[in-house]
């Protein structure tokens, strides 16, 4: 744990002895998953809370509120859309009242303690989920930069940016105003910390200099944004063509 | 403080990098496995294999099946470099989808049990839905009223089979190892053809042995047993692809990109034989359903 939690620091203080000794060690990237492990679990603690709160009703809320919110519609949009809106949205409420009352096999607080834990241990893997894919894309390009990592090396490396991620703990407590606007700016700094210790990490792990470093770890997103951004242009170039044949 | 960090720091003789790195003080463990043929094409011996290990043992199993997953290339090499390659890739494998199965099975049982019955969420929207005017408008239509029926009963028989139950935990228990077993004999059939024709010497046999064990990974989907840890279905497929380039790069002894190909292009086109299916499917659907509706 000692290790670990010295690990989180080196890689908090962007140490390039850290890194190094990320790359160099046996079992680097082992190290590095225990950390992804424990500091995906304390952010999660947070959603722990969940089990105090029904999140059936909340959701029923939230659909009385996007109700009310109709009403405000009215001046900009045709009546018949908003009674239509209005209309589809009570059905759905009163469909998620109606399961919510449904109990549970096993009954409904047993249920929701088996899914928040669930839920809280299988962070680690829904932190993971995204990042492997997108690490696997950054070294793609870092490799055709001229980067020199092995697989194991890039994901230790590219691991050690989730070191600044235990601040999102509190993305997950019930809402309140406070806390939200708290998660949106540590969120907004784990985010941006990790990114540096991303570039760092991907830097040193491939053996290419920063420049190439921030081409990789931002191609993935540019990519990204140029396939939505045709495939917008596709359906808009689209419906021109049907709107013109009809 | 570094030091502690690098409680594990010994210099990993498996990795190339670092092999490079430490070369004055490790012996060379960078050769890619040399087959020497030994009658049949498919039927090669590494070279230098003295005692091969026939009867690996559970634990040696397991200590493989971890390193694969730590993603070194040292137990690739070490697979390879045994008597039966494919007979202990294949026990490994087989391991893993089984605990995956049993996983995925008990979750879906934990699902069911804490899960609102789905008979009674489909009477409840089915009632609803039964209440919307424009519903009921189209309920007095004689013609449409029956295709509006089929159709709704094809969007419920759809989502009862997506739904947890007890059917679908067995169905996963039996069906995922054998779907497992498909998947790595076709990748592995198709990868290998690419891989050869890109030069690598593998022979098959070898070669499926290592993808076997590149299937490890999906030990982590034991941890479906919660509800609520879906997304390690999909850490799983990133990691097995991650493996299953190892498991190319080390047997064929081909360049990152030619191991990147051999192992992407098979997925790409079966990716995209079933995408075209889904489309026929999508098509056909509404004239079938229409056509069931009459």
């Amino acid at each position: 744990m000692a290790s670990i939690l010295q690990l989180i620091t080196g890689a908090l203080r962007l140490q390039t002895s850290t890194f190094e000794a990320i790359k160099q060690g046996r079992d680097g990237f082992w190290q590095v998953l225990q950390m992804v492990i424990l500091v995906t679990l304390v952010a999660g603690l947070g959603g722990c809370a969940n089990v105090f709160r029904d999140q059936a009703a909340s959701d029923a809320d939230a659909q009385r509120e996007a109700l009310r919110s109709f009403r405000q519609l009215e001046e900009l949009l045709p009546q018949e859309a908003v009674a239509t809106l209005t209309a589809q949205t009570r059905i759905q409420l009163a469909v998620m009242d109606e399961i919510a009352r449904i109990h549970p096999p096993i009954g409904r607080i047993p249920s929701r303690i088996v899914k928040v834990f669930g839920t809280w241990l299988g962070s680690p893997f829904t932190a993971l989920a995204g990042w492997f894919g997108y690490a696997l894309m950054v070294l793609l390009v870092a490799k055709l930069l001229g980067g020199t990592a092995t697989l194991a090396q890039h994901l230790s490396l590219a691991g050690l940016s989730f070191a600044p991620y235990f601040l999102r703990i509190v993305d997950a407590l019930p809402d309140i105003p406070f806390v939200a606007a708290c998660g949106g700016i540590l969120a907004l700094v784990a985010w941006v910390w990790g990114s540096l210790i991303y570039v760092k990490g991907v830097a040193i792990a491939n053996n290419v200099d920063y420049t190439r470093s921030i081409v990789a770890w931002a191609a993935p997103f540019v990519v990204l944004a140029v396939l939505i951004g045709g495939l917008a242009l596709l359906a808009i170039i689209l419906g021109v063509i049907i709107g013109t044949l009809a | 403080m570094e030091d502690t960090i690098l409680n594990a720091g010994t210099p990993d003789p498996d990795d190339d990098q670092n092999a490079t790195n430490v070369e004055a003080v490790t012996p060379d463990f960078t050769d890619a496995p040399t087959y020497v043929a030994s009658g049949q094409s498919d039927d090669l011996t590494p070279k230098g294999v003295d005692s091969p290990d026939l009867n690996a043992d559970g634990s040696s199993a397991l200590r493989l099946a971890l390193d694969a997953i730590l993603l070194k290339e040292a137990a690739f090499r070490e697979l390879l470099q045994s008597g039966a390659p494919l007979r202990r890739g294949l026990t490994i494998l087989i391991g893993a989808l089984l605990v995956a199965a049993v996983g995925q099975a008990l979750g879906t049982v934990l699902d069911v049990a804490t899960s609102p019955p789905w008979e009674r969420v489909q009477a409840v929207v089915t009632n609803q839905i039964g209440q919307l005017p424009a519903v009921q408008e189209l309920m007095r239509d004689p013609e449409a009223a029956p295709v509006f029926e089929a159709m709704l009963r094809a969007v419920f028989r759809f989502l009862r089979f997506v739904t947890p139950s007890w059917g679908g935990a067995l169905a996963s228990l039996c069906l995922s190892p054998v779907l497992g077993l498909i998947g790595w004999g076709v990748y592995g059939v198709l990868s290998q053809a690419l891989a050869r024709l890109m030069g690598g010497r593998a022979p098959t046999s070898h070669f499926l042995g290592a993808l076997a064990l590149a299937y490890a990974p999906m030990l982590l989907r034991a941890a479906n047993l919660l509800p609520g840890t879906a997304p390690v279905n999909g850490v799983v497929a990133w990691w097995v692809l991650a493996t299953s380039y190892l498991a190319v790069k080390t047997a064929h002894d081909l360049s990152w990109a030619r191991s990147l190909g051999a192992i992407l292009l098979p997925r790409v086109v079966v990716a995209l034989l079933v995408f075209g299916g889904f489309l026929i499917m999508a098509v056909a659907a509404p004239a079938v359903i229409t056509g069931a509706g009459g």
